[in-house]
């Protein structure tokens, strides 16, 4: 009896666990909400029924959202940026954070997979502007506080710039949505450079090189300039 | 002085010359440990930039930046984006239909 209790027990702890871990993961914060909804417009949240859009309903980060023939969506997000999809689109929310008073730690990150989008940037693109990056098949898409729209065909993409601007527009690769960004590849380069650098400046201060030592600083100075401009995350 | 207590002096001298070269040798050889680290070590961090400035090169060569509002740049598999170039009537128009709509009220988030 005691046994049983005791496996009882820690079954039980289990599915706590695992209920607990469900909920955390699913992030129940909206990260958005749409402001108009047109004829068939999906919303799908992972491993959940797809849900109608409609006005007010609120986004979540991972959802995919879908539009049908006729029909069209806009959605504000939080940072009062609007994205607007036109018929037969598909877009995911990869990871859309935004905290008024750390405007410096959010990020937005949407992956146009196919169809027509315009967008109107917001609070993230004009306070920081590296944090904001649109994937598309082909492309990585910066831009720096501005409107411009995105018609995303098979085989082809046109990026166009409205209002405002720039935008930057990088190849992403073979049309392979699962490429490393740009930025990735070179915070990634630059991190692995920081290592170096710091092992070279110990070496040449231990054998007292002050010449070469001072060659490694403006090197690793170079680097911590790309890093602010790549907005690279501080280790 | 006695012969012997000369020869003594005389080796002592020869003795301490030889402790003194072996000692600059070995100052030497260190030096030129040191040296060769220090440069292997610069040549490290130096290739070390070198790979930092091609993939910035890379990815500079592989960006476009649109500034002038109604331009556009395309792009197909496996090519660099093109250069900026005014929209077509034909695109404009397509565009004009999927641009967000500012004047929407704002939605009830309550």
């Amino acid at each position: 009896m005691k046994v049983f209790s005791r496996k009882y027990l820690l079954a039980l702890a289990v599915a706590v666990w695992a209920m607990l871990s469900l909920a955390l993961a699913q992030d129940p914060s909206p990260v958005g909400w749409v402001q108009a909804a047109e004829g068939e417009v999906l919303i799908t949240s992972p491993g959940q029924t797809p849900r109608a859009a409609e006005r007010n309903m609120p986004v979540y980060n991972r959802d995919e959202i879908a539009t049908s023939q006729d029909a069209s969506v806009q959605i504000v997000f939080m940072d009062d940026c609007l994205v607007s999809l036109g018929e037969n689109s598909r877009m995911q929310l990869s990871h859309i954070s935004f905290d008024q008073t750390a405007p410096q730690q959010a990020l937005f990150d949407v992956d146009f997979l196919q169809g027509a989008f315009g967008v109107v940037s917001g609070r993230i693109a004009e306070e920081n502007p590296e944090a904001f990056q649109v994937d598309s098949p082909l492309a990585f898409i910066g831009i720096r506080g501005t409107e411009f729209v995105s018609l995303v065909e098979a085989g082809q993409e046109t990026h166009a710039l409205f209002t405002g601007g720039p935008v930057l527009v990088t190849t992403a690769g073979q049309g392979d949505s699962s490429a490393v960004s740009n930025r990735e590849r070179m915070c990634a380069k630059l991190a692995q450079a920081r290592v170096v650098y710091a092992d070279a400046h110990a070496i040449l201060q231990r054998n007292g090189d002050f010449r070469r030592k001072s060659i490694v600083a403006a090197l690793n100075q170079e680097a911590e300039d790309l890093m602010a401009a790549y907005g690279c995350p501080t280790p | 002085m006695s012969l012997s207590t000369r020869n003594f002096i005389a080796g002592g001298f020869v003795l301490a010359a030889l402790i003194a070269l072996a000692v600059a040798a070995l100052a030497e050889s260190d030096t030129r440990e040191h040296d060769r680290e220090n440069r292997s070590t610069l040549a490290r961090a130096e290739a070390m930039a070198d790979e930092i400035e091609a993939l910035h090169a890379e990815i500079q060569a592989s960006t476009v930046q649109l500034t002038v509002p109604g331009t556009a740049t395309i792009l197909t598999p496996g090519s660099l984006p093109s250069e900026p170039r005014e929209l077509t009537d034909e695109e404009r128009a397509a565009m004009e239909t999927v641009r967000p709509d500012t004047s929407l009220p704002w939605p009830t988030t309550e």
